[in-house]
C-alpha cells in the first residue's frame, strides 16, 4: 500500500489514497477481500523469506537417527525418511512451487489468449477450423495430454512448465475467442470507429477495459489449475527432478509414509489447498474491484462499518468455525514443561478428549486448562450452530469467536512457553483476555444497535385490511360458481410488506365471461392465481371464503383439493411458447391431467384429446398430438393449450392474457373459440387482459381493477353510458377508435402507475385522478353497489360532495 | 410438409453430403453428421499421437534395441519397426495396426500393447465407471434437491452452505482429496483399505477421489438448471393442471434438468479420467493411469501412443453417446444442431 498520497480529503476530488479509492473499496467489500490480502501477503512472505532465511543444511542434512518422527519441540511437524523438518522443508519448497505454477500458467495464458484473439480475426472456414481443434483437445483430459506432452519434452521441471503451458492454453484460448468476438461486434467499439479513433486506442480505451475482469478472473483461474497441474505432474514423479524439490514431489514421498508420519503428506497438501483458496479469493475480490459497477454501490454501503460487514458475513462464519475446527484438530503443540522429559504431543482431538497429560506449569492451573477445553468447545459448537439459528446469529457468532479468542490465545501460549521465556507466555495469555474483552463490548454495542433498528423497522408493519365484505351480504345472485370474499394476497419482504391483492370480494355466475382489466401491477394476475391457489413464494393468501360450486377451497384438504379443481378449473396462460413443456409432446401435455384425475382407458383419452383439438379447430390432430411444442405456430400452441383447459370438461376456466403474446388475426381466433365454448359449454370464463378493447369484445361484465383492489364492476353495456371510476373512464379515453383524430395525440393516463411499496393513505388513483377532493387524500372509499349490476369504490359516485359535482 | 421443405433445400445445396441428407428425415440426418465428426476427430487424434514417434526424442530404434545394441541390432530393430521407410507409408501402417487392434510392442516389457490394455483397462473402467455412477447418483438428486429447496429464494442459509462447500471442493484437486480421504479413513479410522485390489472395498476410496470434484461442479450446475427450470412458465401450467408434486417433478423437470447435466457431463466425464491417471498412482490402483506415467518415464513411445489413443477413442465416443442421448431427450436439439 503506497502512503504516498495519503491525507487528501482537504484538496477536494484530486488524490485518493491507495484504500480510499473506489477499486480498493470494492475489493475490500466482502470477507474474501480481507482473506485475500492477508493470504497472499502471507504466501508472497514466504516465498521470499523462506530461501532466506533457511539454509541448505536446514532442508537437506540427513539426520538418520531421527527419522520419521512425530511432531516435537525441534520439528514442529516432524521428521521425514533421512531426518528432515517437514515444516522447513515444506516452506523452502514454496517460492519453487509457486515460480513453476505461475510460468505454466504465463505460458498458457499467452498462448491461449493470443491464439483465441487470433482465432476470432481468421476468415470464416478457417476460424470454424480452428474452433473445432480447440473444441477437440478442450474434451480432452487436460492432464493426460500434459503427460503425452511431458513425454515429448522431457521429464524436468520446465518440462512439466512447457507441458502445462500448452495443454492448458486451448481452455483460455476458448474465453479468449469468446471475448474477442463478443467484444469486438459491440455497439460502441463500430460508434468509436465510426468516430476514427486509432485502432491502438479503441484497444486500450474500449477492449481491454471492458473484459479485464473477466481476463484477470480467468487468468487467476489458469493459475491455480497451473498449481495443481504442476503440483500433479511433480507427484507423478514426471516434474521436477534431482535434489530439487516441490510440493507436489513432497507429497509423492509422503504418501508412501502415511501410515508412518500422516504430517509428511499432509503439510504440503494443505500448502497446496491453501495456494489455491487463496488464488481464488484474489480472484474474486479483484473481479469485484474491477467492476465499476460496484464502485458506486459500495460507496453507499458504506455507512455500515466493515467489522459489521465482516461479522454479518455468512460465508465468514462458516469458513472462521471450519477453520478454528482444523486449526484445533490438526495443529499439533506440546506439554510446556520443556524440562518434562515425557512431552507429548497434544492436539485438539486429545483437548476436547480431555485425555491429553498436559502439566501446565506458568499460566497453567488446572483453571486454566478447564476454560481452553470448555472455550474451544463452545466455540466450535456456537460457530457451528450460529449458522442454523437465524435469529441468534449474531450473538452466538460473537460468543463464539470470544471463546475462540480466548482458547486460541491460550494455545499460543503454550506454543510459546515451550520455546520463549515465561514473560512471553503471559503476554500472550493476557493478550488473549484483552482481545476476549474487546469482542465482548463489541457484541453488547452490536445488539444494541440491532435493537434500535429493530425498533426502527417494526412500524412499517402490515397494513390494516379492511373487511368491508359485509356490504356484500346482499349479493343477489342465486348460487353463485364462484364466490370470493376478502381474498388477499400479502407479502412480506424484508423491505417491508406489500399487499398486491387487497379485500377482493366478487361472485362469478354459471356461464358468464367476465373480464379483469387493469395496468400491469394493478394486482389482477396474482388475483387468477390466488383464486387457482396458485400463489408464487413468498405471497401469504388470505381469505374469509373462496367457493367454488359451493365447496371453499381454502379449507380443503390438499389432496382433495387437488382432484376438486383439478376437474372444476382449468387456466390458460399468456404465452403459449414459453407455458407448454418443449421436451414432452402436445399429445402427454394433453392428456395427463385427465390420467390423472380420472380413471379413463387410454383409447377412451385418444378420443377425447382428438375432439378437445376439433373443438379449437386444429385439423390433422391425429399428427399433431404426437407432435412437439415447437413444431406448432404460436396460434396453434394456444388453441392446444386451451384444449388442454377443455379436456376435464372443467366449470372455470381462467384465461391470464391468452391474446398478449399473439398477433391481431391470431388474436381474433382466440377470442372467437373461447366464445364457443362459453356458448356451446357452458363454461364460465374469467378472461384477464391490459387490452380493455379485447374485454369490451368479448365479456359481458367488467371488473376494474386498480392497486391491489376491484375499483369499478359493470355490465359491458353500462360501460360507457353509467357514471363510471375516473379510472375506468380514462382507460376508455385511452382506447383508439376509428373516428379519433390523428394529428392529436392519443390520450393517455396521467401520472405513474401506483406503487405498491408506497401507497398513498386514501384512495390509490387520487394522485392521477382528475376530480380529486380532499376526501379521497385520506379514506379508503369502499367497493359499493350503485345499482343492481354496477358497483364502484369512488367517493365521487357514491356520496359525492356538493361542490365536486361541478368540477 | 417438411418433405416439401426438404425438397426445396435439396435444390438449393451444393454439397453432396448436404444433398445426400436432406432426403433422410431428422433422425437419420443427425446420427449421420454425428458419425462424420466422429471420423474427423478420430482421424486428428491418430495423426497426433502418430507424430509422437517424431516428436518424442531420441532414436526409437536404439531405444528398442537397448543402449549397449551394435549397429546391426539397431538397423534390424529399424526395419522391425518400419523405421526406415516413407512417413506416409509408416502412417498407413500405423493405421493399419490401429485398425487390427496392433498398437505395437513395449520397448521395455516386450509386452503387446494390446496386452497390456487388456490387462489394464478393466480396472480403469472400474475406477472411471464407478466414478461416474457416483458422480450421476449424487450429483442430480442433490442438485435438484437443493434447487428445490432452495427455489425464489427459500432457505437462504442451506444455499450459502450449499455454494461454500461445492466450491472448495471442486477446487480440490484429486491427488489432494486422496490423500486427505487416505488419511482419514485408512490411518486415522482404518475403516477402509488402500494400497490394495484384493478386497471389494478397495474401490470406495479411489472412486470417491475421483468423483467427488465432478459431484461438486456438477451439483452446481443442475441445481442451477433446477431452479431455472423451476421457474419456467411451463411448471406453473404443470402446477395448474394440479398433477401429484412427483409427477411435475418426474416428468416435466428432470428430462430438463437432465439435457443441462448431459451437456457438460461429456466435459465431466474427461476430467473424471484425467482424474483416474492420478489417484491410480495414489491407491497404487494398477490401470492404465499408472501404466501410462510408468511408460512416459522409460520414453516407452508405443505404450504411449496406444494408451492415449484408448483414453482418446472412450473420451470421442462418450462424447458421441451423450449427443444421441440429448437427441432422445430433448427433441429441439435435432431441429438446433442443423
Amino acid at each position: 500500500m503506497s502512503s504516498a498520497s495519503t491525507f487528501s480529503e482537504g484538496s477536494g476530488r484530486a488524490y485518493l489514497a491507495f484504500w480510499r479509492t473506489p477499486f480498493f473499496r470494492a475489493f475490500l467489500n466482502s470477507p474474501s477481500g480481507y482473506l485475500a490480502l492477508i493470504l497472499t501477503g502471507t504466501l508472497l512472505a514466504t516465498a521470499i523469506l523462506a530461501p532466506m532465511t533457511l539454509t541448505r543444511e536446514d532442508v537437506y542434512q540427513r539426520n538418520v537417527r531421527r527419522r520419521l518422527e512425530g511432531p516435537s519441540a525441534d520439528h514442529i511437524l516432524g521428521t521425514d525418511n533421512l531426518g528432515r523438518d517437514i515444516l522447513k522443508r515444506t516452506l523452502y519448497a514454496t517460492p519453487l512451487t509457486l515460480q513453476l505454477a505461475l510460468s505454466a500458467a504465463g505460458m498458457a495464458i499467452v498462448i491461449g489468449f493470443a491464439g483465441g484473439a487470433v482465432t476470432a480475426y481468421l476468415p470464416g472456414r478457417l476460424r470454424n477450423m480452428s474452433l473445432r481443434l480447440i473444441e477437440v483437445f478442450l474434451a480432452f483430459p487436460g492432464i493426460l495430454v500434459a503427460i503425452m506432452l511431458v513425454a515429448v519434452v522431457g521429464t524436468s521441471a520446465e518440462g512439466a512448465v512447457l507441458a502445462i503451458g500448452i495443454a492448458f492454453s486451448p481452455s483460455l484460448a476458448r474465453v479468449a475467442y469468446t471475448l474477442a468476438s463478443g467484444v469486438a461486434g459491440l455497439d460502441y467499439i463500430s460508434s468509436a470507429r465510426i468516430l476514427g479513433l486509432s485502432s491502438r486506442r479503441i484497444v486500450f480505451r474500449y477492449i481491454i477495459p471492458n473484459i479485464a475482469e473477466t481476463l484477470i478472473v480467468v487468468s487467476l483461474n489458469a493459475t491455480a489449475a497451473a498449481l495443481v497441474a504442476v503440483s500433479s505432474l511433480s507427484f507423478l514423479g514426471l516434474g521436477v527432478q534431482g535434489t530439487q524439490f516441490d510440493w507436489g514431489r513432497l507429497i509423492t514421498e509422503g504418501v508412501l509414509r502415511l501410515y508412518q508420519v500422516p504430517l509428511l503428506a499432509l503439510a504440503p497438501a494443505m500448502a497446496i489447498g491453501i495456494t489455491g483458496l487463496t488464488l481464488g479469493y484474489l480472484g474474486e475480490a479483484l473481479a469485484r474491484g474491477l467492476n465499476p459497477v460496484l464502485w458506486t454501490q459500495t460507496a453507499s454501503v458504506q455507512s455500515r462499518t466493515w467489522l459489521q460487514r465482516y461479522f454479518s458475513s455468512e460465508y465468514m462464519l462458516l469458513s472462521g468455525s471450519t477453520l478454528l475446527l482444523i486449526v484445533f484438530y490438526f495443529l499439533p503443540w506440546f506439554s510446556p514443561d520443556p524440562s518434562d522429559p515425557n512431552r507429548t504431543l497434544v492436539t485438539g482431538a486429545t483437548i476436547l478428549a480431555g485425555s491429553a497429560n498436559l502439566t501446565p506449569i506458568t499460566i497453567g492451573s488446572q483453571g486454566a486448562m478447564l476454560l481452553l477445553r470448555t472455550g474451544a468447545w463452545i466455540a466450535l459448537l456456537l460457530g457451528f450452530f450460529s449458522y442454523f439459528f437465524l435469529r441468534y446469529r449474531r450473538i452466538c457468532a460473537y460468543l463464539g469467536l470470544i471463546c475462540g479468542f480466548s482458547a486460541g490465545s491460550y494455545f499460543l501460549s503454550f506454543l510459546l512457553a515451550v520455546s520463549a521465556n515465561l514473560g512471553t507466555a503471559l503476554a500472550s495469555a493476557q493478550l488473549g483476555f484483552y482481545l476476549g474483552l474487546f469482542a465482548t463490548i463489541l457484541l453488547i454495542l452490536q445488539v444494541i444497535s440491532d435493537k434500535s433498528t429493530e425498533t426502527r423497522g417494526s412500524h412499517d408493519a402490515v397494513p390494516a385490511l379492511s373487511q368491508s365484505s359485509a356490504v356484500e351480504a346482499a349479493m343477489s345472485l342465486p348460487q353463485p360458481l364462484l364466490q370470493v370474499r376478502g381474498l388477499t394476497v400479502r407479502f412480506d419482504l424484508e423491505s417491508g410488506t406489500i399487499v398486491p391483492v387487497n379485500d377482493i370480494n366478487v361472485d362469478l355466475a354459471e356461464g358468464e365471461i367476465v373480464g379483469l382489466v387493469g395496468e400491469s401491477g394493478s394486482g389482477k394476475s396474482l388475483t387468477a392465481l390466488a383464486i387457482a391457489q396458485l400463489v408464487p413464494h413468498p405471497g401469504l393468501l388470505t381469505a374469509q371464503h373462496l367457493r367454488l360450486r359451493g365447496e371453499d377451497i381454502t379449507t380443503m384438504p390438499a389432496e382433495a383439493l387437488r382432484y376438486f379443481l383439478g376437474s372444476e378449473m382449468a387456466m390458460i396462460f399468456q404465452d403459449p411458447m414459453s407455458s407448454l413443456n418443449p421436451a414432452l409432446k402436445i399429445g402427454t401435455q394433453l392428456t395427463e391431467a385427465t390420467r390423472v384425475h380420472r380413471r379413463v382407458s387410454g383409447k377412451e383419452l385418444r378420443k377425447m384429446a382428438l375432439e378437445r383439438m376439433a373443438d379449437v379447430h386444429i385439423s390433422a390432430a391425429e399428427t399433431r398430438l404426437r407432435q412437439y411444442p415447437h413444431e406448432f405456430s404460436g396460434g396453434m400452441r394456444q388453441r392446444a393449450m386451451i384444449a388442454m383447459g377443455l379436456m376435464n370438461s372443467p366449470s372455470l376456466i381462467i384465461a391470464d392474457e391468452p391474446t398478449t403474446a399473439l398477433d391481431v388475426t391470431i388474436q381474433a381466433q382466440i377470442i372467437d373459440v373461447l366464445r364457443e365454448i362459453n356458448r356451446e359449454q357452458g363454461t364460465t370464463i374469467m378472461l384477464i387482459s391490459h387490452d380493455i378493447g379485447v374485454i369490451i369484445e368479448i365479456c359481458s361484465r367488467v371488473l376494474v381493477m386498480y392497486a391491489g383492489r376491484i375499483v369499478e364492476d359493470v355490465k359491458i353495456s353500462e360501460l360507457m353510458t353509467a357514471d363510471n371510476h375516473p379510472y375506468t373512464e380514462a382507460l376508455i379515453a385511452a382506447v383508439p377508435a376509428f373516428d379519433s383524430n390523428r394529428d392529436e395525440p392519443l390520450p393517455s393516463i396521467p401520472g405513474r402507475p401506483p406503487d405498491l411499496d408506497n401507497l398513498p393513505p386514501g384512495c390509490a388513483f387520487a394522485p392521477r385522478c382528475k376530480y380529486v377532493f380532499e376526501r379521497c387524500h385520506h379514506e379508503v372509499p369502499p367497493l359499493l353497489r350503485v345499482d343492481e349490476t354496477h358497483r364502484i369504490a369512488c367517493f365521487l359516485r357514491t356520496e359525492p360532495p356538493e361542490s365536486a359535482t361541478r368540477e | 410438409m417438411t418433405s416439401s421443405k426438404a425438397l426445396q433445400r435439396h435444390k438449393f445445396d451444393s454439397g453432396t453430403l448436404a444433398r445426400l441428407t436432406s432426403q433422410l428425415g431428422p433422425w437419420p440426418r443427425f446420427l449421420l453428421k454425428r458419425l462424420a465428426s466422429l471420423f474427423v476427430v478420430l482421424a486428428m487424434l491418430l495423426v497426433l499421437t502418430f507424430l509422437l514417434i517424431y516428436l518424442v526424442p531420441g532414436d526409437p530404434a536404439v531405444r528398442k534395441a537397448g543402449i549397449d545394441a551394435s549397429a546391426e541390432q539397431i538397423e534390424f530393430e529399424r526395419k522391425a519397426l518400419g523405421l526406415d521407410q516413407p512417413a506416409h507409408i509408416q502412417f498407413i501402417r500405423y493405421v493399419q495396426g490401429v485398425a487390427r487392434l496392433d498398437f505395437g510392442t513395449s520397448f521395455i516389457t516386450k509386452q503387446s500393447v494390446t496386452e497390456i490394455l487388456q490387462q489394464r483397462f478393466p480396472r480403469t473402467f472400474q475406477l472411471a465407471g464407478t466414478g461416474l455412477l457416483i458422480v450421476m447418483l449424487v450429483s442430480v438428486p442433490l442438485g435438484i434437491l437443493v434447487g428445490a429447496l432452495t427455489r425464489e429464494g427459500r432457505n437462504r442459509r442451506l444455499e450459502v452452505v450449499f455454494m461454500s462447500l461445492t466450491s472448495t471442493t471442486s477446487a480440490m484437486p484429486e491427488f489432494l482429496t486422496a490423500t486427505f480421504l487416505a488419511f482419514i479413513f485408512a490411518v486415522t479410522l482404518n475403516w477402509l483399505p488402500v494400497g490394495t485390489t484384493q478386497k471389494s472395498t478397495a474401490i470406495i476410496l479411489p472412486a470417491i477421489s475421483v468423483s467427488l470434484r465432478p459431484v461438486a461442479s456438477l451439483a452446481r450446475v443442475v441445481r442451477l438448471e433446477t431452479l431455472n427450470v423451476l421457474a419456467q412458465d411451463y411448471i406453473r401450467t404443470a402446477r395448474s393442471k394440479r398433477l401429484p408434486t412427483y409427477l411435475i417433478f418426474m416428468r416435466h423437470l428432470l428430462p430438463n434438468v437432465l439435457t443441462a447435466a448431459l451437456t457438460i457431463g461429456g466435459l465431466v466425464f474427461a476430467g473424471l479420467l484425467g482424474g483416474t491417471v492420478i489417484v491410480e498412482n495414489v491407491f497404487a490402483w494398477p490401470g492404465l493411469g499408472q501404466r501410462v506415467v510408468d511408460a512416459v518415464f522409460n520414453l516407452d513411445y508405443p505404450v504411449i501412443q496406444g494408451i492415449v489413443l484408448y483414453f482418446g477413442m472412450i473420451v470421442v465416443l462418450i462424447n458421441t453417446l451423450v449427443d444421441i442421448l440429448l437427441a432422445l431427450i430433448d427433441p429441439r436439439t435435432l431441429v438446433l444442431s442443423e
